[in-house]
């Protein structure tokens, strides 16, 4: 799968984080982002039209990132959807609690393009298998 | 007991299917997931069943996937070999248990290693493993609070007593920080953490006792640290209490490691203090406040305080036994009267009509709110522009604007509470002020029902104790100055609040001697504030108490009079946009009335526009506008440009320049100026022109721009816009910096 043909949703309440993830996918090759500033407003993206993959943050007010990928699995339309979590630091409870949820993978804020493009890569051969 | 094994075995199938069955050595994170699931299930199946050792396995297992997920393994061909043989134990136990009802293998082994793999231990003791020393102390039946000790991994163990009584120190440190500053979630953090670690290691040595306490620690503070609890004082018991008592118990490990008596510690009461975890961790916490059933009976006048004590006494042999059932058996009381009792007891625990709610919802609630008035006026005015609007929408739009409005009267409500604690605690404040300057005084409170904005009432609290102080010490006289003057002895300080055309409003009265305008008047000449006796009104000369360096206390004491004091009390005051005055006769007393806006989340602002942008200016600041003439225009050397209003010259602050925008006029007589008052004196200011006065809502600019001088916040304007607040005080100081 290119990366331009992969529809990327990136779920932050802080809009410089969102900048600064979609910049990072648009060093990679990434053309085809949305984005929703809260777990709300991505669920209503998310139900609107067809995601390939959500990167989603861990701490936000209204529905934390561990809510949202909860409500994701829990939506029959939606459970298969791809779901990358972001954290600000790999602290094991928040990733397992995150990991028994069903993510797909989690990525340890600072990190780089390549970092991310791996992992978005991981996810979709993973799904693709 | 007959325990039926079937479907633990089940389980175990599947979870090796699960792992076996993947398609490369390699776990990646959403099979780690499922694995972490299945071993939750395996877990609570064989503690169902009483396999303990199974349960133990799930533990190495899940500390492999953990740290798998984590990233944090390096030998991941070990780390799947212990993770396979982990499945092959735990099987191999749940048939030999299905067959025997036992097992008598060790499972020391694997536990081991998996620690290694999960690289959670220290260095493992090459020598032979260690045996499994088994210390029961229950036949010591004298003392209850001996826990019994499971060693498995002496150096381990070692290890972990060695660490978790730093990990206690790094705790104890901690929490006294936490109780100075119970917002700051860092000290929450840095006590959740050691917790979370000694329950970790604990977990894997099997130190049950030590586990479960640790983690209903963490568990707590994880509520605490997501705003779900707040920190109080019975918190910080708790956590202190439960420090304690993990010290305690890792002690009585390091004494059964070697081979000493187990001290006893008569203090510990782990289940009593896991109760008190539970309690807070509903929200039900026991304050300091509830009392005891044997409290309460004395306080109904049904049992005496030396009865309760006997009672207590004899029932110390049967702890078990109820202190209610205690009298009842003696006779004292009635079971109805018990029974009465303990209702009483949990009336004062649950209140069932209040729920705790996080301020920052409250404050998130009320700000949408705000934002949904806004709106409704944007739409309001949308639809008187169309020239003809619908007559059926036009009535359903309005029924809408009622409804917001009472959503945001009842919103607002939410954040009030009443002035009383306010008040309570001014009042002890009055009784020490009295012990220290040997008068005699009592306390009226009128109205402390009154509601306050939550987010005020520390900000008042202070100007307020400044001005009680001046009231107990300048106000009020010496007792046997008040009998001379024909007066009560005893002085009397009074408390009112009440609203008033959307203030709250806060009088502190004394029947003091009242403010003496001759002396106030001679000490402003002698220290300069004013020349000579000018025509002043006696409020004008009240006022002059707020001005910097003017006390008239006659000698310096402890309490006042250091000639500071009232002018901060008025600085307090305004940074809150209230207005404070003065009455006062002499030989009466005095009265200070302050006047505060009911909450801070709306300002009553001018809407000023330079060039394309809008500001507002806080209209408590403004005194008037006005379009200068050309003659009124000067430019002094050395102090930059002026304006002669109102007969008095004023410093020129051109708006445009200090925010670098294009405006619409460059002459002041072109251009409106606002005169604004501060504290260091009047300005113009210049701006392109007034559009309207307006409530807004105050809003935060965020964290980046927290503190930009000149600016309060900003808002969003009516017509959609966004408009910066100035702060008044900023600006002019800004200026200055130009």
């Amino acid at each position: 799968m290119n990366e331009k043909n992969i529809k990327v949703l990136i779920v932050d309440d802080f809009a410089t984080m969102r900048k600064v993830v979609r910049n990072l996918l648009k060093q990679s090759g990434y053309e085809d982002i949305v984005e929703a500033e809260d777990g709300v407003m991505a669920l209503k993206v998310l139900k609107s039209q067809k995601i390939d993959v959500v990167v989603s943050d861990w701490n936000m007010p209204n529905m934390t990132g561990l809510e949202l990928l909860k409500a994701v699995r829990a939506d029959a339309d939606l459970a298969k959807t791809p779901f990358l979590m972001v954290t600000a630091e790999a602290l094991q409870d928040n990733v397992v609690a995150a990991v028994k949820a069903g993510v797909n993978n989690y990525i340890v804020k600072p990190f780089t393009a390549e970092v991310l493009n791996e992992k978005i890569k991981k996810i979709m051969e993973s799904i693709n298998k | 007991m007959n325990m039926d094994y079937s479907n633990l075995l089940k389980l175990l199938n599947d979870l090796a299917q699960e792992y076996l069955f993947k398609d490369s050595r390699e776990i990646d994170i959403p099979l780690a997931g499922k694995l972490l699931n299945q071993l939750e299930l395996i877990a609570d199946e064989a503690k169902k069943q009483q396999v303990s050792s199974v349960k133990s396995c799930t533990v190495g297992l899940s500390q492999i996937l953990e740290k798998t997920i984590l990233d944090q393994i390096d030998d991941k061909d070990s780390a799947a070999k212990v993770f396979e043989e982990g499945i092959h134990i735990m099987q191999e136990i749940a048939d030999s248990f299905s067959n025997t009802g036992r097992y008598d293998g060790s499972i020391q082994e694997f536990l081991t290693k998996a620690g290694s793999v999960a690289g959670l231990t220290a260095p493992i003791v090459a020598d032979e493993p260690a045996a499994e020393k088994i210390v029961d102390v229950t036949s010591d039946t004298s003392s209850e609070s001996v826990e019994t000790f499971e060693i498995q991994d002496e150096a381990l163990t070692r290890d972990f007593i060695t660490e978790g009584l730093e990990y206690i120190e790094e705790i104890e440190v901690n929490i006294l920080n936490l109780e100075n500053e119970p917002e700051n979630k860092d000290y929450i953090n840095a006590i959740f953490r050691p917790f979370h670690s000694i329950k970790g290691v604990a977990s894997f040595l099997n130190l049950e006792r030590i586990r479960s306490l640790a983690h209903n620690l963490e568990s707590l503070l994880d509520k605490t640290r997501n705003g779900e609890i707040s920190v109080t004082p019975s918190l910080i018991d708790v956590i202190l209490d439960g420090a304690d008592a993990l010290k305690t118990l890792i002690g009585q490990l390091r004494d059964v490691l070697e081979g000493k008596a187990i001290s006893k510690s008569p203090a510990l009461d782990i289940p009593a203090l896991e109760a008190r975890i539970h309690r807070l961790e509903q929200g039900l916490e026991m304050e300091a406040g509830t009392k005891k059933i044997g409290e309460i009976l004395v306080d109904e006048g049904i049992i005496s305080q030396e009865k309760l004590e006997k009672t207590l006494k004899a029932k110390g042999d049967s702890p078990e036994k109820k202190i209610g059932q205690a009298l009842i058996e003696e006779g004292v009381v009635k079971p109805k009267q018990i029974s009465q009792a303990l209702r009483k007891q949990v009336e004062q625990v649950t209140d069932l009509t209040t729920i705790r709610v996080d301020t920052t919802k409250l404050d998130d609630l009320i700000d949408m709110v705000g934002e949904l008035v806004i709106t409704q006026s944007m739409i309001s005015q949308d639809i008187k522009e169309m020239a003809n609007a619908d007559k059926r929408l036009t009535r359903d739009l309005s029924q809408f604007f009622r409804i917001t409005s009472s959503l945001q009267r009842v919103s607002t409500s939410l954040r009030m509470i009443p002035i009383k604690q306010t008040f309570q605690r001014l009042t002890r404040l009055v009784r020490d002020l009295a012990k220290t300057t040997g008068k005699n005084v009592s306390v009226d409170l009128v109205g402390e029902d009154t509601e306050i904005d939550r987010n005020m009432v520390d900000e008042i609290y202070n100007p307020l104790v400044h001005m009680i102080r001046n009231s107990v010490d300048h106000g009020l006289e010496m007792p046997a100055e008040r009998v001379k003057a024909g007066k009560p002895e005893r002085g009397l300080i009074t408390l009112k609040a009440y609203h008033r055309g959307g203030n709250i409003v806060i009088e502190i009265a004394d029947d003091g001697k009242g403010l003496d305008k001759q002396k106030i008047l001679s000490k402003a000449i002698k220290s300069g504030l004013i020349s000579s006796e000018e025509n002043l009104t006696d409020q004008e000369i009240y006022k002059m108490i707020f001005m910097p360096g003017l006390s008239t206390a006659a000698k310096v004491t402890d309490v006042s009079g250091r000639g500071v004091g009232m002018d901060v009390v008025k600085r307090a005051v305004e940074k809150m946009r209230g207005k404070i005055e003065i009455e006062s006769a002499i030989g009466e007393g005095t009265t200070f009335i302050t006047r505060f806006p009911l909450t801070l989340a709306i300002i009553d602002g001018m809407i000023v526009k330079v060039g394309s942008e809008s500001y507002i200016l806080p209209t408590t600041s403004i005194r008037q506008a006005l379009r200068p003439t050309r003659e009124s225009y000067t430019s002094v050397v050395g102090k930059g440009e002026m304006i002669n209003a109102m007969g008095q010259l004023m410093p020129l602050i051109r708006m445009y320049e200090l925010f670098d925008i294009d405006p619409e006029h460059k002459n002041p007589w072109d251009a409106i100026v606002v005169v604004v008052d501060s504290e260091s004196g009047s300005r113009c200011l210049m701006v392109d022109k007034i559009v309207s006065k307006a409530e807004v809502v105050v809003k935060s600019l965020g964290e980046g721009l927290k503190n930009i001088k000149g600016l309060a916040g900003g808002a969003i304007l009516g017509d959609g816009r966004i408009g910066l607040i100035i702060d008044t005080e900023g600006l002019f100081e800004l200026a200055e910096e130009r």
